[in-house]
């Protein structure tokens, strides 16, 4: 036997909906006809009959049910199984109402497709006699009334709610889309600017290595051109005392000791700034050091300051250390001349050398009981022609712990100072360990 | 005894080489240094050409130069010095006012015999010069004569 086609009327608003709905029914063997609205579906209704009515709920304000009602009532139609459904916003009081209407069925949702069929299916395989009574019109009209306002102001709220967070996320959406925007420039500019750094480091460096180069260059000429015209101006200086006859008066004499002691001071600053230079230039060769040499080596050479002096040394076992010997050799002599000579004026002197090892850098510390100095001028002590004593005071050219920061700078590490006018001075500089394997 | 006590001095700076006749004084060679105003004077000297071609002196037993002179410095000179068969042997010391690396290295790979720094004080100045002439008149042995003067220079060409 042939299976007989079934007929369903699809009521509802949504062309969308009816469409999905049609494509459903369709596969699974039903014809359909579609209606937009409830009038719409009894026009339909009048011309052909169908086997069942499939409406949504909120056709617009309460179609579906209404639909339902009047199916029920017309003597023609009112065996035709009716299931309504609610698309928008399912509360359990739909179901309920659906019932109030003589609905056979009502389901929460159109979706999954197989919750409608299995319903068409049942109802249409009952076959039995539809509700022909209702509910008095009287309650049935209150109902409506009271569901219409109940749903609709849900309806409303939800609508409220929705358009809020639909413009919530609009919102919420450019902002996303602004803030991905900005980060995308700001990454741009990051690098621009990580590039051009990079290439203002680059130029920096080369006119640095230029500078430096000119500036070496400039002061081993300018030292070796200035001894000539120095060693002149003291050579014959001597020469007129030597030469002159006893009777040269105390004045004169004064008078050239002052010429043959300024020479000598200048020839010093020379000697000073040609080593400077030499600092810069020299490759570093480093090995392991022994500090302890070092400082004793540095006491040897200072002997003649020393002598006659009462010195208490203080001095630990020193550690190696890893650095160039020869650099590193003036840089302790350096630091222990200073403390020799600015402790001159004490008695006894007290000269306490040590060195600490310390996670990633050796710590070399010389502190001295001498002068001293005021600590706003901390940061001047290692600058070249820095000088914070006079110099009939403390002989000397300013130059010593520029090239001590120097050379310790070469080496990676740091120098600092720390002090109180007339109440000493600690000298420090760092050295990075030796590279280990 | 060796016959030549004979010191050239090449020095372009006038107060140089007075203050080193001046160190000189009273020295048993301070009557025997020939000086030259500059290098190329030193190279007529040595090589018996222009002013010297007919000089009657023997050749200096020693060569003081100074590193820093114009156009033809202490370094040309010591080249053609040493390069010349005849004269290679005499001893050559190298004066400066600074003991500058590049300057060093190139003077003994020229084949200086020594190279000093001028001192500025001026005792040690003195010493200085007086200890050069002590050691290469009167300690150092001079090659033998006969060894470079086993022929008389004729014509030399020298530019």
């Amino acid at each position: 036997m042939k299976p007989v086609t079934r007929k369903v009327l699809l009521v509802d608003a949504h062309a969308f909906n009816r469409k999905l709905l049609r494509l459903i029914l369709e596969g699974e063997g039903f014809k359909t006809l579609e209606a937009s609205d409830r009038l719409e579906a009894l026009r339909i209704l009048e011309r052909q009959p169908v086997d069942a009515i499939l409406s949504d709920i909120l056709l617009p304000q309460m179609d579906g049910y209404l639909l339902c009602d009047e199916v029920r009532r017309n003597k023609r139609l009112k065996q035709i199984p009716c299931i309504v459904y609610n698309s928008s916003c399912p509360s359990p009081a739909d179901e309920r109402l659906a019932l109030d209407f003589r609905s056979d069925k009502s389901i929460q949702q159109p979706y999954p497709p197989h919750a409608i069929i299995n319903a068409l299916r049942a109802i249409l395989a009952q076959n039995r006699p539809r509700h022909s009574q209702g509910p008095p019109a009287s309650r049935k009209s209150a109902a409506v009334k009271d569901h219409t306002e109940i749903l609709i102001a849900e309806l409303e709220d939800r609508n409220r709610v929705l358009q809020l967070s639909e413009e919530e996320c609009e919102r919420t959406g450019h902002e996303l889309l602004r803030q991905a925007r900005e980060l995308g420039r700001v990454k741009q500019r990051l690098r621009e600017a990580n590039e051009e750094l990079e290439m203002r480091v680059l130029q920096r460096t080369t006119e640095l290595e230029a500078v430096n180069k000119e500036l070496e260059s400039f002061s081993s000429s300018v030292s070796h051109d200035l001894r000539a015209p120095l060693r002149h101006l003291i050579g014959f200086a001597e020469m007129v005392e030597e030469d002159a006859p006893a009777g040269l008066d105390e004045k004169s004499r004064g008078h050239l000791a002052t010429i043959t002691a300024s020479g000598k001071r200048m020839e010093h600053l020379i000697e000073d700034l040609l080593a400077f230079s030499r600092t810069a230039k020299a490759d570093l060769r480093s090995t392991n050091v022994s500090l302890a040499e070092l400082v004793r080596q540095a006491r040897a050479d200072l002997s003649a300051e020393t002598e006659g002096r009462k010195i208490v040394w203080k001095i630990p076992p020193l550690p190696e250390v890893y650095a160039d010997r020869s650099l590193l050799r003036q840089v302790v002599l350096n630091l222990v001349s200073n403390a020799v000579k600015y402790t001159r004026k004490r008695a006894p002197a007290e000269i306490e050398i040590d060195c600490a090892a310390e996670t990633r850098e050796m710590v070399f510390s010389i502190r001295d009981n001498g002068v001293g100095f005021d600590m706003k001028y901390a940061d001047k002590l290692f600058g070249v022609f820095q000088r914070l004593h006079k110099a009939d005071e403390f002989e000397g050219t300013g130059i010593g712990l520029a090239n001590v920061q120097r050379i310790i700078h070469r080496h990676g590490g740091r120098t600092w100072a720390e002090g109180a006018v007339d109440r000493g001075a600690t000298f420090y500089f760092s050295l990075p360990r030796a590279p280990t394997g | 005894m060796p016959a030549s006590k004979l010191i050239l001095l090449a020095e372009d700076n006038p107060n140089d080489a007075e203050l080193i006749l001046y160190s000189l004084a009273g020295h048993p060679v301070s009557n025997q240094v020939v000086v030259a105003h500059n290098g190329a004077e030193a190279l007529d000297y040595l090589f018996r050409q222009r002013a010297f071609k007919h000089r009657a002196e023997p050749d200096p037993a020693l060569v003081l130069l100074d590193l820093n002179m114009p156009k033809v410095d202490g370094l040309e000179v010591l080249q053609k010095l040493k390069a010349d068969e005849q004269l290679k042997t005499i001893p050559a010391v190298m004066m400066s006012s600074s003991r500058l690396e590049p300057d060093l290295a190139r003077s003994y790979e020229l084949g200086a015999n020594a190279y000093v720094v001028k001192p500025v004080e001026f005792p040690r100045f003195v010493d200085t010069i007086k200890q050069i002439a002590n050691f290469w008149a009167f300690i150092n042995e001079p090659p033998p004569a006969a060894a470079r003067m086993r022929t008389q220079p004729a014509e030399r060409h020298y530019v």
